[in-house]
């Protein structure tokens, strides 16, 4: 009986021994992978930093000389050389936008994406903004661009400040791009959430009277290669891009066609929305 | 007359030193520029420049380390970073305090606009 018993807690003994090495094993694995994660996460952020330097650095020459000889007058003796001119701008500033695009996208995916927070006035930005596209609209479309807000003093958030001038330009230049004629508002409203205790959030809404998203395409609209037409060009990933900045701000973004909500009016809505600090 | 400002570019890429050169040049500033850091540091003169624009990444010295080398000669000049780089935060570099980064590409008007704020004009 008692041999029955030491024989038994030996093999229970050695048994344990046996788990405690496989499980020890099994560590050494799991610690050997996780340290390999870590160096191809490592050599990715590596990859996307010399990509960006390397795409970026023959762009500069390019835009900076067709922006000059634009302005200068030197070679504008034919409509044609202007022409060929604003063609080079042109595809510059999109290879520009491209790269930025494509490595923005590549940062969101490696996690290595980051936001540098400050307290800065939204009305400010936005007022900035539309001013910007006003002169560059003017010239091609017949567009009115509108600020509307039921806030009269200023609209401090706390943010990332580049990042949310970059959502604001994207969206409107989806406005214009899909907008020939009638306006583009951009209405910014103050949400008071005191039910759930998520405070307050600032809402910034774009607003067009243009060609409206295609049904088909609205369900998957913030997802990469979307775009809501092919016609206006673009790198279908502006809208993924802001809707992962948005939310790592704490927000979220959506859009609809505006005859969901009035059969009467055109085009579609972009509304954004930012937590109140 | 207005005296013309004097601005110093260090980029080991010689077209943006080029472009940098034209860009300002047409705005009405003084251009000196080198394409290699240290070439630029044997030949620097003392409290000569208004405004020094280092590129970040450069071979043999990077342009933190030149950064701090000219600082050794001259405490005066304005001095600023311009980067294609991603993620400059990432890299151990010592950001001197209050730096200014102009990422590259970068269309003249801003560019034009980043350099009159930094010589305060």
């Amino acid at each position: 009986m008692i041999k029955a018993i030491i024989s038994n807690s030996f093999n229970h003994m050695v048994n344990l021994i046996k788990n405690i090495k496989k499980q020890d094993k099994i560590i050494k694995e799991l610690e050997k992978a996780n340290e390999e994660l870590k160096y191809k996460h490592q050599l990715k952020n590596e990859f996307i930093n010399i990509a960006a330097h390397e795409i970026k650095t023959p762009i500069q020459p390019i835009i900076a000389l067709a922006e000059l000889l634009r302005q200068d007058g030197i070679i504008h003796n034919t409509e044609k050389n202007k022409e060929y001119l604003d063609i080079i701008f042109r595809n510059s500033k999109r290879l520009k936008q491209l790269s930025d695009d494509v490595l923005d996208t590549a940062r969101i995916e490696s996690g290595s994406f980051s936001l540098t927070k400050e307290k800065f006035n939204l009305k400010e930005m936005i007022t900035n903004i539309l001013k910007e596209y006003e002169q560059f609209i003017q010239h091609i479309k017949n567009l009115k661009l509108i600020y509307e807000s039921s806030e009269t003093n200023q609209i401090i958030i706390e943010a990332d400040r580049n990042r949310v001038s970059q959502i604001i330009h994207n969206l409107l230049n989806n406005a214009i791009n899909f907008t020939n004629e009638g306006s583009i508002i951009v209405i910014v409203e103050r949400k008071k959430d005191n039910i759930n205790g998520k405070g307050d959030e600032i809402l910034v809404s774009i607003k067009d009277t243009g060609t409206g998203i295609a049904s088909e395409i609205l369900p998957k609209l913030f997802t990469k290669f979307t775009t809501k037409s092919s016609i206006a060009g673009g790198t279908g990933l502006g809208l993924f891009i802001s809707k992962s900045i948005i939310e790592m701000h704490g927000g979220s973004i959506w859009a609809f066609n505006n005859d969901e909500k009035n059969k009467d009016e055109r085009g579609s809505t972009f509304t954004f929305s930012l937590p109140l600090k | 007359m207005t005296i013309k400002e004097r601005i110093l570019v260090v980029d080991d890429e010689l077209d943006i030193c080029l472009v940098l050169k034209i860009v300002l040049e047409n705005n009405g500033f003084i251009v000196t520029y080198y394409c290699n850091p240290i070439l630029a540091l044997n030949e620097f003169k003392s409290n000569f420049y208004d405004l020094i624009i280092l590129d970040i990444q450069m071979p043999n010295m990077n342009g933190f380390q030149l950064y701090n080398e000219i600082r050794k000669k001259d405490i005066k000049s304005k001095i600023c970073f311009v980067t294609a780089s991603e993620n400059i935060t990432d890299i151990t570099y010592k950001f001197p305090p209050g730096y200014t980064i102009i990422k590259k590409p970068i269309e003249n008007n801003d560019l034009i606009r980043i350099v009159n704020s930094l010589l305060n004009k």
